[in-house]
């Protein structure tokens, strides 16, 4: 789709721009940064705060026929200014710094003196905007309007009245993104105050993005009130776990302790949202039952090991029962492992002579936005490594029967529960050999009789592959606790155990998976970057 | 919806709801409101549900409605709900005389019941009755030129009778000599009452004809050449405004008459509602054939109770002599003029405001471009005008746009209305030719000169939203161009005469309150703006001013004109400006004469 | 493991420090000697390393001055005021008046504590124990005139960017007037027992001279460029702070030899004292921190009771002051010598780069031209002459 694009200058630098863009999008194109608080690039333009007001001029046929730039006398809003050939913009004139100058003191003459006790503090838009453009000293000396102060804006979210500057972001979010229309603006002038009508709280799966569209503390994520101060938190980027979709998103944590999740841009994924289920579902991480050894239930009483004895003793255990038949063992693993743990598993399953293996789907009901039915978030992944069958968990029944009939005597599960997946308890005490890696206890965890603890995904290097067939990248942001590790890493050293050595890194092994999986030919892990490259799978 | 409604009233608003397009019903929430809150004295949670699903709108859509628009209350009033005007023009009248003999003789704080739960009294902002000041509302009636006397008389009228009594429209004086009267003409016939017959008698309805003889285009084009400027207060010309309607749409134009008359010193549409429905009627039916509408809405002060029922009787006269409706005299054109209650914001005065409200929407002024005519209610191509500029146009019509530009001068052609209040012995609407008659004329002979005799002090020539003009400016003629080159605009037409010893940083407390009041709070200037110069006029005013503060107040409002949304951030930062260029002295000697 | 030389011949390596009392902090100098004579020397640096200009890289600029007290320890006060002036050019701020006066008043005293402790340690190494003690109890004077000033005798940061940490407390100015009347004293009795002390003189006199060129060349500055006999203080050569206003001399050399060295640092302390007098008769009355929101945290009581101030405050504590993107270099006339900072930022709070021209560094390199010829038993006089800190050369 071709776009035409208009020629204009912006503080006397001319560019181009595609025609339709405002005149906050256009600068940005040249590094300016006109400041703003009610805009956003996915909501209506509000046009209220009056923060990023320039001084435009247009062309006008003049009275002989030629083209006179015309400056329009009033300062104008750049957000709702649309780029027009030959246009010229100015946008940090002493004029426009003294007109934020005027707003900045507005808006803050009745702010309360929040700040040490609110949340938004290091990464609140009126504090910048006010070190940017505003005054160092307040020459207001009235009292300043009350407001409510700490309502419940449902279970999740924690709305401060004083701090609102009526930016109405949160409003048409929820009336035009969320599709719930429940915020409006109670009074009048500056009594004006936000407002939900009581029984009518937000409920969707994505208020909680309105505390991210929050320029300042008037709504925070209850989850994270008064957790810990931004500007201590170490932001990682990862992706979301949560279902098939690969929201990208940001891991707040501090000293190995997740925070919270945030979601960051990506235009082809999630644009600069997240659903609240998965940006709540962090807990798990640092949850104090996580395992943290390898244990062994081979003789009776459990056996803390270390890594090597015990990856010496699966190696061993398992290749006597290659060595013994065919088909002796079956793989179960998960499509919530990173696409470089399938491609080992898959690998260790080769080496192992094993046919028999599949994923476990999960499933749960999809909203109309970003939540997917396939609450998986590697399915993709899983399928072109060769670890799912086709369609995933369609060989499960085969392995059941297979455990009920003897024939599989060992069973290696990588991070799922599968007693709910249809392989009971009953069965799997009839197995020789079971092999659980895992984070949390289960069920599975209890019979197992090595338990190998792996790492969640805020502490691991490694790709999913979205339901889209995009590749994205997640980074480590906690270490794993005790003496758990990421799954490729437990993979790479059976792997070497059994005479195939591996790589190092993760980045190398990603470079030895995509000379093999035809659909990440080429994809180089520099290219995958920050936003993922969408591949070319059926 | 376990709300019991009686039959009537739902058909009522179902009939009301048939007013506005089918996908558009939020557009009759006020109406549903006003009538909810008639029948059962306030509105609730239950009320609010209930509208919400009769209207199939989320209840925040209105809920959040109901403490903008202070006609409406949460909870019960007194079957006797008081209002009494506290803005610029009574305040000079004495309106605070009112209110404590009010207080004093019902024992009742503002805003509580009395406890027989009869009576409620409130302060509210301009009644557009500036020129008989003091004036009060009781329920939807108007009672004009108080006394304390008065006072206790009506009080003890209704705690005698149990119901109110309505008082008389009174008639309208002869013309003064300097007037030239063209709209008030037939208002001020001895025994008019406004009714079809009696405006066919004066000569109406034969303008409207003569409209259908020409091409619509024509019909824009004589009120273009008249040179015709809107008489709301923007003074933007009317044909200019026509023509710029956007006919290739392919979407239904409307046309709106502004009739929220809320600017303070204004009190001449109210005369011309009141008195002359038909003539306003007229002038919508050659407007809308003008530019091409079928339906217009009136919108309507909600205050004006009894004005939106004079005007639907005059609606249905009309309809019945084939004037309103399909096939309009036998034409091809149709027009439906439908009534629109607003709920009592000033905001709802600029077209946009008026327009989201409107809708059914909180007055919140819209971002132009893109303007009315293109885009505008229901986005659909629409026209506001005023009412007296509505009014004007079947003249126009009938006499011609050259015979128009022979009265009046170049710039301001034709005559207006002003509403004169404030310290004069005469105050009250006069017509007066424009450009041919000054200020100073206009006060001391037609208004009979100050109330006490003293000096002018000041004079606001517009409207309280104009730059009042210093005593040395008396020699001004009224008209647009001579007002601006004097330092102000001619705006409303509302002039407010300031008398020596008046209390001037009271006065400007009254404009200030009144613009940090009626600010919708849409954007940040406006709204922090006003309540800011509010508070710190009231600390001045009280004693505790400091010397800075003079400066600061100055600034404050040079911060606020010219980055809001509408104008009424100008409305609202003039005339404090004005006060302090002007009155400075006043402030300086309010702080210095202190307690701080 | 260390690196060492290799001898020439049947010449010895030997290590002086760095764990030796007269290395004046951790220096390693290398010996080559033949019998008792110096044949070549190398000074090996590096042993208070701290990556100080790496940290500045890490943290804003505000949160970097108390690393400069730690530069040349013995002057920590002069080290702030060069420190702030730089960032200061930076900002393109100027601090007012009483702010500069202020400023060279603790320069000033730096100095002599500086001198003094030098001087005193020089002597003890040479074998005049008693001047050490003499020069420690002046000393400890100044030391408790900072505590009154700041709370802290030693490393106090109390200079801030845009300003000081707090105005002068009412028994300060007292304090110095009092102290300067009794200094003339102490330095007669150093100046009684050393300047024409016959064991002092033999043991300073012609060891180690620098010539003019000699000293030009290898880039000295402070006292020991001047014992050489180059008129060259930045004090008068680039004017900074309020120095134009004051009247005072500058000490020359004539030999540049150990023995100059000593005469020019005692000279010092007298003029540094007739500064002081002048400033304190001269201390202007007004503002004694520049009036900039958005360089100076605003005063407390503000923070509490205003929305921009406390807005302000969290900005400056957590981001820092937003510097603009630029390139500057200072340098100030402290006790050991042009002490200089070149900063790079690229916009915000923490500088890109921050580069630290410590004259004890430079200084230092003297050593192996200085000392060449001389005997073993000369360096203790030659390195206590040089008067150089680790904490700046190492930083």
């Amino acid at each position: 789709m071709s776009e035409s694009l208009v020629k204009l200058t912006i503080n006397g630098q001319l560019i181009e721009a595609p025609i339709g863009l405002n005149l906050i999008e256009a600068a940005k194109l040249i590094g300016v940064e006109i400041p703003h608080f009610c805009y956003h690039p996915d909501l209506c333009i509000a046009g209220n705060c009056r923060m990023c007001v320039v001084e435009v001029a247009t062309l006008r046929t003049g009275p002989t026929g030629t083209p006179i730039l015309e400056w329009n006398p009033k300062l104008t809003i750049a957000c709702n200014t649309t780029v027009v050939e030959g246009m010229e913009v100015l946008t940090h004139t002493p004029r426009i710094i003294e007109a934020r100058r005027g707003v900045m003191e507005f808006l803050l003459i009745n702010h309360p003196l929040d700040c040490p006790i609110c949340d938004q503090a290091g990464e609140c838009r009126l504090q910048e905007l006010a070190m940017d453009y505003g005054r160092a000293e307040s020459r207001f000396v009235e009292e300043k309007e009350r407001k409510p102060k700490r309502t419940l804006l449902g279970p999740k979210i924690m709305l401060d009245d004083e701090r609102c500057i009526l930016c109405s972001r949160c409003i048409r979010f929820m009336r035009d993104v969320a599709g719930q229309d429940c915020l409006g603006f109670m009074g009048r002038g500056s009594r004006s105050t936000l407002t939900c009508y009581p029984g009518r709280e937000p409920s969707t799966n994505y208020d909680l993005n309105i505390v991210d569209l929050c320029p300042v503390g008037a709504l925070t994520s209850v989850d994270f009130r008064f957790k810990q101060r931004v500007w201590f938190l170490k932001q990682t980027r990862s992706l979301c776990p949560h279902c098939s979709t690969g929201c990208n998103i940001v891991i707040g944590s501090r000293e190995n302790t997740v925070c919270r999740l945030t979601p960051r841009d990506n235009e082809a994924v999630n644009q600069r949202w997240m659903c609240d289920e998965g940006r709540l579902n962090y807990r798990f991480i640092n949850d104090p039952t996580r395992l943290v050894e390898p244990l062994s239930r081979m003789n009776e009483n459990v056996q803390s090991l270390s890594w090597d004895e015990a990856t010496r003793q699966i190696a061993e255990r398992l290749t006597a029962l290659r060595d013994g038949g065919e088909g002796r063992i079956a793989f179960i693993g998960s499509a919530g492992a990173t696409t470089e743990e399938l491609f080992l598993f898959r690998q260790l399953a080769g080496v192992l002579g094993v046919t028999l293996m599949d994923v476990v789907p999960h499933t749960g009901s999809a909203d109309a936005r970003l939540l997917q039915s396939d609450r998986n978030p590697n399915t993709a992944g899983a399928l072109v490594t060769g670890v799912a069958a086709i369609p995933p968990g369609s060989r499960l029944l085969e392995i059941a029967q297979g455990i009920q009939d003897g024939r599989i005597r060992a069973l290696v599960v990588l991070n799922e529960d599968i007693i709910p997946a249809g392989i009971g308890a009953d069965l799997l005490g009839k197995l020789e050999l079971l092999i659980s890696v895992s984070r949390l206890p289960s069920a599975v965890t209890e019979a197992a009789h090595y338990l190998l603890p792996g790492a969640t995904f805020a502490e691991k290097s490694g790709t999913f592959i979205n339901r889209a067939g995009r590749i994205q990248r997640m980074n480590p942001a906690v270490a794993s606790p005790g003496n758990a590790r990421p799954e490729w890493r437990i993979l790479a050293g059976l792997l070497a155990e059994l005479g195939q050595p591996q790589e190092e890194s993760l980045e190398s092994i990603y470079r030895a998976m995509a000379q093999v999986l035809a659909p990440v030919w080429g994809v180089t892990w520099d290219a995958i970057g920050s936003q993922g490259v969408q591949l070319h799978v059926d | 919806m376990t709300l019991p409604i009686p039959i009537d009233l739902e058909a009522r608003m179902d009939e009301l709801i048939r007013h506005y397009p089918e996908d558009r019903r939020r557009a009759a929430v006020l109406w549903v409101l006003h009538l909810l809150q008639d029948h059962f004295g306030y509105l609730g949670r239950e009320q609010v549900e209930w509208t919400a699903t009769k209207l199939q709108l989320a209840e925040i859509n209105v809920w959040e409605l109901i403490r903008f628009y202070p006609m409406f209350s949460e909870v019960p009033r007194g079957r006797f709900h008081i209002k009494v005007c506290r803005s610029v023009s009574c305040e000079q009248c004495g309106c605070g005389s009112i209110f404590q003999q009010l207080q004093k003789i019902l024992g009742v704080l503002p805003e509580t019941v009395t406890p027989d739960g009869l009576f409620s009294v409130s302060s509210v902002e301009c009644l557009a009755a500036c020129g008989t000041g003091p004036v009060m509302m009781i329920n939807d009636e108007l009672y004009e030129n108080l006394t304390p006397a008065d006072v206790d008389r009506i009080i003890a009228g209704i705690r005698a009778t149990g119901r109110i009594e309505a008082p008389r429209l009174l008639p309208v004086p002869p013309a003064h000599p300097l007037e030239r009267r063209m709209l008030m003409t037939a208002m001020a016939k001895p025994g008019y009452t406004g009714s079809l017959d009696d405006y066919l008698a004066a000569g109406g309805y034969q303008s409207l004809p003569k409209a259908f003889g020409m091409k619509p285009e024509q019909t824009i084009r004589e009120v273009a050449e008249s040179r015709l400027k809107g008489r709301g207060g923007a003074g933007f010309p009317t044909g200019v405004k026509w023509k710029y309607v956007d006919r290739r749409s392919g979407k239904p134009i409307y046309l709106v008459c502004n009739a929220d008359e809320s600017e303070p010193g204004t009190f001449k549409d109210r005369q011309l509602i009141y008195r002359d429905p038909h003539l306003l009627i007229e002038g919508i039916l050659i407007s809308c054939y003008a530019i091409g509408a079928q339906t217009a809405y009136i919108y309507i002060r909600g205050e004006f109770a009894a004005g939106a029922e004079i005007l639907a009787r005059a609606i249905e006269e009309a309809r019945a002599r084939n004037l309103v409706g399909d096939t309009i005299l036998g034409s091809d054109f149709n027009c439906e003029i439908h009534i629109h209650r607003g709920a009592g914001a000033y905001i709802c005065g600029e077209e946009t405001g008026l327009i989201e409200s409107l809708e059914g929407k909180r007055a919140y002024p819209r971002i132009k471009p893109p303007f009315p005519a293109v885009k505008g209610l229901f986005d659909c191509p629409t026209v506001v005008n005023n009412v007296e500029t509505l009014c004007t146009v079947p003249f126009i019509i009938q006499h011609g746009s050259e015979w128009f530009r022979s009265l009046g001068v170049a710039g301001s052609f034709g005559t207006r209305i002003i509403s004169l209040s404030g310290s004069v012995k005469r105050p009250g609407c006069y017509e007066i030719e424009m450009g041919k008659i000054t200020l100073r004329q206009l006060i001391d002979d037609v208004g009979g000169g100050t109330s006490r005799g003293l000096p002018v002090k000041a004079v606001i020539p517009g409207g309280s939203s104009m730059p009042m003009l210093p005593a040395d400016k008396l020699d001004v003629t009224l008209d647009f161009d001579a007002i601006q080159a004097a330092g102000s605009m001619a705006g409303s037409g509302g002039v407010i005469v300031l008398e020596e010893g008046d209390d001037l940083v009271e006065r400007a407390l009254s404009v200030a309150r009144f613009y940090a009041h009626e600010s919708c709070g849409q954007c940040t200037p406006c709204r922090e703006g006003t309540l800011w110069m509010e508070k710190i006029i009231e600390r001045i005013h009280s004693g505790h001013g400091r010397p800075v503060d003079v400066d600061l107040l100055m600034n404050v409002a040079n911060n606020i004109d010219g980055t809001t949304i509408c104008a009424l951030g100008e409305a609202a930062a003039w005339p404090i400006k004005a006060f302090l260029r002007h009155c400075r002295t006043d402030f300086e000697q309010a702080v210095a004469g202190g307690k701080s | 493991m260390a690196w060492s030389p290799q001898a020439e011949g049947d010449r010895m390596i030997i290590n002086l420090g760095p764990q030796h009392p007269s290395t004046h902090g951790v220096l390693r100098v290398i010996l080559e000697l033949d019998g008792e004579e110096i044949t070549r020397l190398w000074p090996d640096i590096g042993y208070l390393h701290r990556g100080d200009e790496k940290i500045a890289e890490n943290m804003t600029y505000q949160q970097f001055l108390p690393y400069t007290d730690r530069l040349d320890y013995l002057a920590p006060l002069a080290n702030n005021v060069a420190y702030a002036y730089a960032v200061e050019k930076l900002l393109g701020v100027e601090v007012p008046p009483r702010c500069h006066v202020i400023r060279v008043i603790c320069c000033e005293l730096s100095r002599i504590a500086s001198h003094l402790l030098g001087l005193g340690c020089y002597a003890m190494d040479v074998g005049a124990m008693t001047v050490f003690l003499y020069c420690m109890r002046e000393r400890e004077k100044i030391m408790d005139l900072f505590e009154t000033l700041s709370g802290a005798r030693f490393t106090s940061s109390y200079i801030r960017i845009g300003g000081l940490a707090n105005d002068l407390p009412p028994e300060f100015v007292p304090g110095v007037r009092a102290f300067l009347a009794e200094l003339p004293a102490g330095v007669a009795e150093i100046d009684g027992l050393l300047t024409r002390n016959r064991i002092f003189v033999d043991r300073t006199r012609d060891i180690a001279v620098l010539s003019r060129e000699q000293a030009i060349n290898l880039g000295m500055t402070g006292p020991n460029l001047r014992a050489s006999g180059v008129d060259w203080d930045l004090r008068r050569a680039h004017p900074y702070s309020a120095y134009p206003d004051f009247e005072f001399e500058v000490p020359l050399g004539s030999v540049g030899d150990c023995y100059d060295r000593f005469l020019v640092r005692l000279e010092e302390v007298r003029q540094s004292r007739s500064i002081v007098l002048q400033a304190l008769d001269r201390l202007p009355a007004g503002p004694w921190y520049v009036d900039d929101g958005k360089v100076f945290l605003p005063p407390k009581t503000d923070v509490l009771t205003r929305m921009e101030p406390l807005i302000h405050q969290f900005m400056l504590i957590t981001e820092g002051i937003n510097a603009p993107p630029g390139e500057i270099y200072f340098s100030a006339e402290n006790p050991k010598g042009e002490l200089g900072f070149m900063i790079i930022s690229r916009g915000g709070g923490v500088p890109h780069r921050l580069k630290i021209r410590a004259p004890s560094f430079v200084n230092l390199q003297a050593l192996s031209v200085m000392a060449v010829g001389h005997l073993l038993s000369d360096m203790t006089a030659i390195l206590g002459s040089l008067d150089f800190v680790m904490g700046e050369c190492d930083r």
